[in-house]
């Protein structure tokens, strides 16, 4: 494998180095026919993204399929987001001083090299250690979202800049009417210390503004951020696609031949409206994972498995079939979730999976974070819909509270 | 009870974040009282607690475009608020370029002061950002302790040296000692002092000037009057004001108190400290 970024190029390399490393704490490198893949995941899985370098972007690109037998044998490999933050930390500074940036394979020493070619004759090289792994890839399609917003980098900006830096998440909520970013508060104890804020924006705000269902979903702003981070310095359009609560929003930024990002959230669940979801979340499956989850049987299975799992002694074969679902903590009361699936598990796997859920880790007891995956798909999952799980009634009811605006001061 | 206010002018915007960012590097939580014609910032400490005294006044109408305020009754036509300002100044931060702010009195999921700060964009439309601040309403039988303190006899009256100076100097000592004396003639001297176990650190101002702001006692000018104060609230005061880097009084009853006095058109600041005894 070999490339080259042109001088030009490489301060956008480095920033959506920059943007990665706010979601996840290594990097996975993937030369592909059409373009490199950069990529990461958080430590809870809750957050994908992934930058495609096309070839376009690039003066030489060389993926080196060509010189191997199979496929197999590319390599993928992931690196420490420090060690690869370190090359591209003074972007500023990148931009003056870089001519060009040239990325290549030392196969002998196992190093992923970085050599940066300076003004003066400079050559600054970075001798990476990687280990190999499989792809990591979210399964998403793009095309089953029913919402889609278009909007200039600046305007999601502005809407963020509203909120408390140390506020965690955001709900989005749409209508064909508008759209409105709430803070999301969580189960605070004392009502007193927390300030609700509302941001709402007219469609004409958007650039596309398609609608097809209300929505009403939280993810984390903090990953959000790291969107803008990037897009905000490219100044490029953002498109977000989403679905209902509990399935995952899109962040798209695409320069249609160069490259293109794309970052996934998982978002919160939300248990009042999860028989809806059911169905839209089956429909939403991609193709290999809908082989493994016969539609009806699903269910059945799965309260079974949490039966079982209330009773404390769960089947080895229970728990593959939960785990092709993503599982709720058994916490979680029982009465009215039986014929419900949770939406929260972004993309299905053929394999038993690792689990934020804790009785998950104890059954496997395998489970180291951070280690390789070994599969070629691996699930997001929301590590925070536990804690709203466990403390769901308080929430609900919140919730309810929130809702009757009684505002009786009239304008 | 309705409170609802608006404020259009950008720098009355920004004037109002200031007064209210003042009081919230001041205090955590202070009184809110709405008049028809003035906004108060209160608190009243009682003396086992540290006797601080806030009393800050903001006329209404060099602010407020739009004020509709119907008090507890007709002839109470007020409304007393317990406030966390610094929720307030955050709420506010948004509106740094706002077309308009309205505060208003709200019941959502418990009383609130609802900000709503409307953004200017490119186009023709606005956006709207609502802020709810929660609040607590005070009843009618507690108004009593948030009465306006009658100011004493001062032995000493002066205005501060530049703030600017005065805070740097406060600032070290403030790692050397947690009280400060300020002792003060009127004739325009003026000490800031520490004093420790091991050593005396004294900044001496000269003639500092006099407001003519009322009568002094007929005192001996060369008389100094001593306040022994809380250095760190007096660090507080110095470094998170906003409202003025010139012109803030420094008044004296010796060995009793050190009240600070900042007036503007629209807003007056009092801030008072007793005097801890050693």
């Amino acid at each position: 494998m070999k490339c080259i970024i042109p001088g030009i190029n490489v301060k956008v390399f480095g920033r959506a180095v920059h943007s990665l490393s706010k979601i996840g704490e290594e990097i996975y490198f993937e030369p592909l026919d059409d373009g490199l893949a950069l990529r990461t995941v958080n430590l809870s899985r809750s957050a994908f993204a992934s930058f495609i370098f096309r070839p376009s972007f690039f003066s030489i690109y060389d993926d080196g399929h060509a010189t191997l037998r199979n496929d197999d044998d590319v390599l993928k490999c992931k690196i420490g987001m420090k060690s690869c933050l370190s090359i591209f930390r003074s972007l500023s500074s990148l931009e003056k001083s870089v001519d060009r940036c040239k990325i290549t394979l030392n196969m002998d020493d196992c190093r992923l090299v970085f050599q940066l070619f300076c003004r003066h004759g400079i050559v600054k090289t970075f001798n990476l250690t990687f280990i190999e792994c499989e792809t990591l890839q979210a399964v998403f399609s793009k095309e089953k979202c029913n919402n889609v917003l278009t909007a200039q980098t600046r305007l999601l900006c502005d809407a963020v800049t509203n909120f408390q830096a140390s506020q965690e998440e955001v709900t989005l909520i749409v209508s064909k009417e508008k759209v409105s970013f709430k803070n999301y508060i969580e189960d605070e104890p004392d009502l007193k210390k927390v300030v609700h804020t509302v941001l709402d924006l007219v469609p004409e705000e958007f650039d596309l503004f398609q609608i097809d269902a209300p929505a009403d979903i939280t993810f984390c702003l903090k990953e959000l951020r790291a969107v803008l981070t990037f897009s905000e310095a490219a100044n490029m359009p953002v498109t977000m696609r989403f679905d209902v609560s509990g399935r995952p929003i899109a962040f798209c930024i695409d320069s249609d031949s160069t490259f293109e990002g794309n970052f996934l959230l998982a978002t919160l669940a939300d248990y009042s409206s999860q028989s809806q979801v059911t169905a839209s979340s089956q429909v939403g499956l991609t193709p290999q994972t809908q082989g493994q989850r016969s539609k009806p049987s699903v269910s059945a299975q799965r309260s079974t498995a949490r039966r079982a799992n209330n009773g404390s002694s769960k089947s080895k074969t229970a728990l593959k079939n939960m785990s092709k679902v993503s599982v709720e903590p058994p916490t979680q009361s029982d009465q009215g979730n039986e014929d419900r699936i949770l939406p929260i598990s972004l993309l299905g796997e053929p394999e038993p999976q690792r689990q934020d859920s804790p009785t998950n880790i104890e059954e496997e007891g395998t489970f180291v974070p951070g280690t390789p995956p070994g599969k070629r798909f691996k699930s997001l999952f929301f590590g925070m819909s536990q804690s709203t799980t466990t403390g769901s009634q308080p929430s609900s009811t919140q919730h309810q509270v929130l809702a009757a605006d009684t505002d009786d001061e009239g304008d | 009870m309705r409170f609802r206010g608006k404020i259009i002018d950008i720098g009355c915007i920004q004037h109002f974040t200031r007064v209210v960012t003042t009081i919230s590097k001041l205090v955590k939580s202070c009184t809110l009282r709405i008049t028809t014609d003035t906004l108060y910032f209160i608190l009243s400490e009682r003396m086992v607690t540290g006797g601080t005294g806030i009393w800050c006044q903001v006329s209404q109408n060099h602010f407020f475009d739009e004020f509709n305020l119907d008090g507890v009754s007709a002839e109470a036509n007020e409304i007393y608020l317990e406030v966390n300002p610094d929720l307030m100044v955050r709420a506010l931060r948004t509106a740094q370029n706002a077309k308009s702010v309205k505060i208003k009195l709200t019941k959502k999921h418990m009383p609130c002061l609802t900000l709503e700060v409307e953004l200017p964009t490119l186009a023709a439309h606005s956006r709207l950002v609502t802020h709810d601040v929660p609040v607590n309403v005070i009843p009618r039988r507690l108004w009593d302790e948030f009465e306006e303190p009658e100011l004493p006899d001062f032995d000493v009256t002066l205005f501060m040296p530049c703030v600017k100076i005065l805070r740097n100097v406060v600032d070290r000592m403030k790692n050397l000692s947690n009280f400060l004396t300020i002792s003060a003639n009127n004739s325009g001297e003026m000490n800031f002092g520490v004093s420790t176990d091991i050593a005396t650190i004294k900044t001496h101002f000269k003639d500092v000037g006099h407001p003519n702001w009322r009568e002094t006692s007929d005192r001996d000018p060369k008389e100094f009057a001593d306040a022994r104060i809380d250095i760190r609230k007096l660090a507080q005061f110095l470094v998170g004001q906003q409202l003025s880097s010139v012109k803030i009084i420094c008044n004296l009853v010796h060995e009793h108190l050190a009240h600070f006095f900042i007036v503007h058109d629209d807003v007056s600041l009092q801030y008072s400290l007793p005097v801890v005894n050693s």
